[in-house]
């Protein structure tokens, strides 16, 4: 997943010794991978900048106690899925995962009303985005988190398991479920 | 977590599909959002970056790598053997006065690391249990004075260096694990009847040293590093945000702690100061760090029902 250039390792390590542009280039890389992971899962914009802040604060204040045992991105998104998961806790019962509104058709129509591009391939644009932001928000939230950490986070099913505490069949077979469930549904939007 | 490269699983034309349709989502992160994290974490930086230039002995030893459990490891096994068994050792050895004074004109033995003289008192304690009636000259050397106060400073000299390796969550557990108040008291105790009972030759070299030690001690003004906690933690008590902010850009510990085991932060959440909590938090105050009574600064918040300061406690990562 790295561009070129240092590994996310190695990045890390030079920000926990004082290098704050080691860091930049840090969250650039992964910037949207973890945005999508969050937003995606939570359904709200105001609910994942919040966790966005959060976990890229934790990264930067235990950038001393990350040790190259676990690739970084899977430290990254262990951190991500406990602070989503601390959000939906504090936050019970007004908020639940699947309750926190997936309110993604407001800003897809908001944000692909891109006045640069041409009418039809905005048109476009906007109907796959809002169609994957739909097909998500109907996947069951195990599943959905899954497939999102394994999609963005670029991780194994055995990284998945690690993360979400699940045995390595129970990992793959909502992996499986997950799939089958996009397939149909992305394709209803088709 | 594994260290092994991920599996990976054939493509898939659902993930195919989901890529499709990401690269047209134009959600992203606001640049609000943006600004704080990466001027957060240049914060941390310059924090971390001047920590270095204070302490430059954390990077020559390697302590941010993964060496740091293995010199923990080495300087609490080299602490305790010199905490725990050297002081036996010098106590049986204190009634016999003869072997206390040393021969005129010998020279005290170089100085060794406290690996070394832990190591030598460890070899000859179960000597000197299993055979106290055999004991002569030679089963038994009298140990010079210089010898009787090395365990004493080793252990006082490692003890920071303890305290500033080890993480946070571990180092309230880490005094009372390696017993160093008391065996410092038994320490202490020992020097004194040895210098009551060393000879006018012993008494002769060692004051004008500890005199000078003394006078530089009541000249010299207190160094930062020791008035700052005190002095940071009252800020966090009175709110002070001005002195708080002063004293952690000077390189005050942020996570000092009082007699209470309390730090900084947990000062300022029971005296309901949330700006100080705010100030500290973001100077990478630990918001896990629980007191001597093992009360975490989020029950402590909990408890006073002051929810700017768990919200601020939650954003930070406490539990």
């Amino acid at each position: 997943m790295n561009d070129a250039g240092p590994s996310d390792e190695t990045l890390i390590g030079r920000y926990a010794g004082g290098d704050a542009e080691a860091f930049t280039a840090l969250y650039r890389r992964h910037e949207l991978r973890v945005w999508r992971y969050l937003e995606r899962n939570v359904g709200s914009r105001a609910a994942a900048e919040e966790l966005m802040q959060e976990v890229w604060f934790a990264v930067a204040r235990d950038a001393e106690r990350y040790r190259p045992t676990a690739r970084f991105t899977t430290w990254l998104f262990t951190i991500a899925r406990n602070r989503m998961l601390d959000l939906v806790r504090a936050r019970r019962p007004q908020v639940s995962l699947d309750a926190l509104g997936h309110e993604g058709g407001a800003v897809i129509e908001r944000l692909t009303a891109d006045p640069r591009a041409g009418p039809f391939a905005a048109v476009e644009a906007r109907e796959q985005a809002l169609a994957l932001r739909r097909a998500l928000a109907r996947l069951p939230p195990e599943q959905r988190d899954a497939f999102l950490l394994q999609l963005e986070g670029d991780l194994s099913v055995e990284e998945v398991a690690a993360i979400t505490r699940s045995s390595f069949e129970t990992v793959k077979s909502r992996l499986r479920y997950a799939r089958t469930r996009l397939r149909e549904l992305l394709g209803e939007y088709a | 977590m594994s260290a092994l490269p991920p599996r990976r699983e054939p493509p898939d034309d659902a993930d195919e599909q989901y890529r499709r349709a990401s690269e047209h989502d134009p959600s992203r992160p606001s640049e609000a959002t943006r600004r704080a994290v990466l001027s957060h974490a240049a914060r941390l930086a310059a924090e971390r970056a001047r920590r270095r230039a204070h302490r430059p002995w954390l990077s020559f030893v390697g302590v941010t790598s993964g060496w740091r459990p293995a010199l923990i490891g080495t300087v609490t096994a080299a602490v305790l053997a010199g905490v725990v068994i050297a002081p036996q050792f010098l106590v049986r050895r204190a009634p016999d006065e003869s072997q206390l004074v040393p021969a005129p004109g010998a020279a005290a033995p170089a100085p060794a690391p406290a690996q070394a003289v832990a190591s030598v008192a460890a070899q000859r304690a179960p000597e000197a249990r299993t055979a106290p009636a055999a004991s002569s000259e030679s089963a038994r050397p009298a140990p010079p004075p210089a010898i009787l106060e090395r365990p004493r400073l080793s252990a006082t000299a490692n003890r920071p260096a303890v305290r500033e390796s080890v993480p946070p969550e571990a180092a309230p557990a880490a005094p009372a694990a390696t017993g160093a108040p008391a065996s410092s008291a038994s320490d202490a105790m020992t020097t004194l009847q040895l210098e009551e009972r060393a000879g006018a030759n012993a008494a002769r070299v060692m004051a004008p040293a500890a005199a000078k030690a003394r006078s530089r001690a009541a000249l010299s003004p207190p160094s930062p590093a020791r008035a700052a906690p005190d002095a940071l933690l009252q800020a966090a008590q009175d709110g002070n945000v001005t002195a708080l902010a002063t004293l952690l850009e000077r390189g005050s510990e942020v996570d000092a702690r009082d007699a209470e085991g309390r730090t900084a932060l947990m000062q300022a959440i029971l005296h309901r100061q949330a700006q100080a909590v705010a100030i500290l938090l973001d100077h990478g105050a630990d918001p896990n760090a629980a007191d001597a009574h093992g009360t975490t600064p989020l029950e402590a918040a909990v408890a006073g029902d002051q929810r700017e300061i768990i919200a601020a406690l939650r954003r930070y990562g406490a539990r």
